[in-house]
């Protein structure tokens, strides 16, 4: 996708996955809600998920966020940076972390296989 | 946070939590295989899954950055989700091997049912045939750790 596309896809959507890694270096992730506002990049998770401790203790994480409308439509975007938990300033059921992007990959099916074919 | 079995991945309690975690990736196939990039940051890839021999299989290119990525630690994750706004969530986890004389068939999930609608024939034709060549290989995760989360299970 294009850097205008990316922004577009990230703007619209907030279902994401977050991923972090456990005291071994060993992937682990849950889901969450993503914000993309301009430059500022924002996510939360609940406040006692398991990745909340994960996310303390190494702050490296990617949060991935795709569509699949059906197979030719798949588009998606992986957003790796550091995260920086917000301090709370009330009881909350949510952990919110800004996000310092360092890369942003991405993919569109609809571009790499080109056109669906015409149903039947 | 609870666990408990009919409130997990809709088995029944007491049963395995290995098994159980492999019949809801059979259930729910598309996965996200999470893993480590060669500069340490954590990565998730949007992936179709199939189950098969009591492991979570996945079919990518041999040349691919989550061969090397799954190769270099020798372990990974696989997140799968049910729909909705509040989605039951499994996490598994194991060791990893890339296996290169292993067929893909034209069912995609393998013991799965219903989502092998979501892939196109024709992809799944594509994918065997890049099998058959050699330029696609198998990623076959062996579940040792599994967890189940969801919002009702915090209440």
């Amino acid at each position: 996708m294009t850097t205008p596309e990316i922004e577009a896809f990230l703007g619209a959507r907030r279902d994401c996955v977050v991923v972090s890694l456990d005291g071994l270096g060993r992937p682990d992730g849950t889901v969450g809600s993503l914000v993309r506002d301009g430059r500022r990049t924002s996510f939360d998770v609940a406040a006692d998920d398991p990745l909340v401790a994960l996310l303390d203790r190494d702050q490296r994480t990617c949060c991935v966020v795709e569509e699949f409308p059906s197979y030719y439509e798949i588009k998606g975007v992986m957003v790796h940076g550091i995260a920086t938990r917000r301090p709370v300033g009330r009881a909350s059921d949510r952990a919110t972390y800004d996000l310092e992007v360092s890369s942003v990959v991405s993919f569109d099916f609809g571009k790499l296989l080109g056109p669906a074919p015409p149903r039947a | 946070m609870r666990h408990g079995g009919l409130a997990r991945g809709g088995g029944q309690v007491g049963e395995d939590p290995i098994a159980e975690a492999l019949r809801f990736v059979a259930a729910h196939p598309h996965v996200f295989l999470l893993a480590r990039r060669r500069d340490g940051f954590p990565t998730g890839y949007a992936m179709m899954a199939r189950v098969r021999n009591g492991c979570v299989e996945f079919s990518t290119y041999r040349a691919s950055a989550k061969v090397r990525n799954v190769q270099r630690d020798g372990w990974a994750s696989v997140l799968a989700r049910t729909g909705g706004h509040e989605p039951l969530v499994l996490v598994a986890s194991g060791p990893v091997e890339v296996l290169e004389d292993v067929g893909w068939g034209l069912d995609p999930v393998g013991e799965s049912s219903g989502p092998a609608a979501t892939v196109p024939r024709e992809v799944t034709e594509t994918v065997r045939a890049r099998h058959s060549s050699g330029k696609r290989v198998v990623l076959r995760l062996r579940v040792e750790h599994a967890r189940f989360t969801s919002p009702a299970m915090r209440q």
